[in-house]
């Protein structure tokens, strides 16, 4: 059974990880803009890099692991 | 609890909300010169990553979690979180290959619907256009009615007035910026609601005396149940709280339109990491609103007889501990979820009927003015659909079973679709049999009773794993006894030069 203060942890944990998503999301918003100016029309952005998604996989298997361990030590 | 908010404040505060999403999306019109049908189908295709995320973010924050999450709580307990919130996430993950295949495949689609044309033929396009029509209006419906059913119980007003209110709001805004409307409106809705989010819960969890208070209120109700509820290792409930989310609204993003239509509008080359990021912030949206579900558990007793508090009840009671004032902002935050996910279906729904019905299946000349038009007629028509869906819902179905039933619709798809996009021997016939008899069988199974014939009772996270397992199993037999040999780089060289429609490029309108 989680204690007290691990309790308190959690909470604010998950108080922290919303502002930090709020507050990314948002700084991106105010530094690029609505949409990528001075595109021609039916000009194409190249796909993505592959070392661009495997950063994005990574960031998944972290999540991951954050996600099993609250799991295994919150109980 | 019921009137928390006077009538006249809801009233305001629907007037107010509905005047700011209006006049935004008259300002992204004006912006972006929405004026033809990419722009109001797809953004054109160069949204910016802030956006696209923010979007996908909210658009996946459903309004049902204001009330879905605490209910969780009240079952379940701490390990209500991801049992919630895991399966938004894992939607997001399962996106990620779909999305990297068709815009290599399919760089600048319309919808993604009709991707299936250029991969098998109509009759494939037409079933996928059935299931997308029916789980983008009931992913409406389930929006509208706890919009009418926690807005109506806050305010005492009648949860239809408020459905007709916001339907009628929601309609004319993507009615006029179509999905730049809903990009935009989303944005502002999602900076409304993680400000208010994680200012307001973090007050309602300080008016109820803290985390160590409510901890120790928790404890204190609880009683033998602590130790069940204080764990995240809770499994017990699984079957009936995580697995038939995860194996029906797990997939969902795959199937959904509004998800598809944000993966087309975002830059092609960031198209893997605003689906992480949004998938991943929205984890933590979730499981901010399993707070006011913890703050209801040490002030009330849970359960489902006597006196108790229903868990259905638990976010509204908690919200009841709150100063009128801060209902408000609260009532203001399920405004801004609710009309986000509402305006993305609303948007896909519009998008569908212009381009794959209207185009594809009626009038292959049609210009691009009358596409739009289309669109544009289609957005206020659905707003009626899902308004009337939704009266109809509240008085005959209960909300979980509504949220449940949509995810259907992904159990039958997403299998065959896998299959289509990275084995070429998939066959149309195949594909088509796959969802149809995927799709004929869950709905027996979910809807049937013990007086029809064959009918068996299931669990529902066996009703979704065998929708799957009857479109994967069904989609693979059918295609190793027809089997076809699609060339993939054929959809991608006719894209380099060809839009989707065999129309002009970009360029050349």
């Amino acid at each position: 059974m989680l204690g007290e203060t691990g309790f308190t942890v959690l909470v604010y944990s998950i108080w922290i990880s919303a502002t930090a998503f709020g507050s990314l999301v948002c700084y991106w918003f105010l530094r690029q803009g609505f949409a990528e100016e001075g595109i021609a029309d039916g000009e194409q952005f190249p796909l993505e890099s592959r070392s661009y998604t495997r950063t994005s996989l990574l960031l998944w298997v972290g999540f991951a692991i954050v996600l099993t361990l609250l799991i295994v030590f919150a109980a | 609890m019921v009137g928390v908010v006077s009538s006249a404040a809801g009233i305001g505060l629907i007037v107010f909300w509905g005047a700011l999403m209006i006049a935004l999306a008259y300002f992204i019109y004006r912006r972006q010169n929405v004026a033809d049908t990419s722009e109001f189908v797809t953004a054109g295709g160069r949204a910016q990553l802030g956006l696209a995320t923010a979007s996908f973010a909210v658009t996946w924050m459903w309004a049902g979690d204001v009330v879905g999450v605490p209910e969780y709580v009240g079952f379940v307990g701490i390990a209500g979180i991801w049992m919630y919130a895991a399966p938004a996430v894992l939607s997001g993950l399962l996106v990620i290959p779909f999305a990297l295949r068709m815009r290599r495949l399919f760089p600048q689609g319309y919808t993604y619907s009709e991707y299936f044309i250029e991969r098998f033929d109509r009759k494939a396009h037409l079933v996928v256009i059935l299931v997308i029509l029916y789980t983008m209006v009931l992913g409406g419906i389930v929006q509208l009615y706890v919009g009418g059913f926690v807005f109506g119980g806050l305010t005492g007003i009648d949860p239809n007035i408020v459905m007709a209110l916001l339907m009628s709001i929601i309609g004319v805004y993507i009615l006029v910026g179509g999905l730049w409307g809903s990009l935009t409106t989303d944005f502002v809705q999602f900076a409304s609601a993680v400000i208010l989010v994680v200012v307001f819960i973090p007050f309602l969890l300080f008016t109820a005396g803290g985390s160590g208070e409510v901890y120790q209120g928790m404890v204190s109700n609880l009683g033998e149940e602590s130790s069940t509820f204080l764990s995240m290792q809770n499994f017990e409930p699984i079957g009936d709280f995580f697995l038939p989310y995860a194996l029906g609204l797990g997939v969902w993003g795959v199937v959904s339109l509004s998800t598809w239509q944000r993966v087309f509008a975002v830059r092609r080359d960031k198209t893997s990491r605003f689906l992480t990021v949004g998938a991943m912030g929205v984890f933590t949206i979730i499981s901010m609103y399993a707070i006011i579900g913890f703050v209801g558990l040490a002030n009330f007793t849970v359960g489902l007889e006597g006196d108790a508090v229903h868990p259905e009840d638990l976010s509204i009671e908690s919200l009841g501990l709150l100063p009128e004032w801060s209902v408000i902002l609260f009532l203001l935050v399920l405004l801004m979820v609710l009309g986000s996910s509402t305006d993305s279906y609303l948007a896909a729904l519009a998008s569908l009927t212009s381009r794959d019905i209207y185009y594809q299946n009626i009038k292959r000349d049609a210009s691009d003015d009358e596409q739009l038009l289309v669109a544009r007629v289609a957005s206020l028509g659905f707003a009626l659909v899902i308004f009337l869906g939704t009266v109809w819902a509240l008085e005959n179905v209960g909300f979980v079973t509504l949220l449940l039933a949509s995810g259907i619709g992904a159990t039958g798809l997403a299998g065959p679709f896998a299959l289509s996009l990275f084995w070429r021997k998939t066959s149309s016939i195949a594909f088509v049999s796959g969802v149809v008899v995927s799709q004929l069988v869950s709905a027996y199974l979910f809807l049937g009773g013990p007086s029809l014939p064959l009918w068996s009772p299931f669990a529902l996270w066996e009703i979704m794993a065998i929708g799957h397992a009857i479109a994967i199993s069904l989609t693979v037999v059918v295609t190793l006894v027809r089997p076809d040999d699609f060339d993939f780089e054929e959809i991608a060289e006719s894209q380099k030069a060809v839009r989707t429609d065999g129309g002009p490029t970009r360029g050349e309108k």
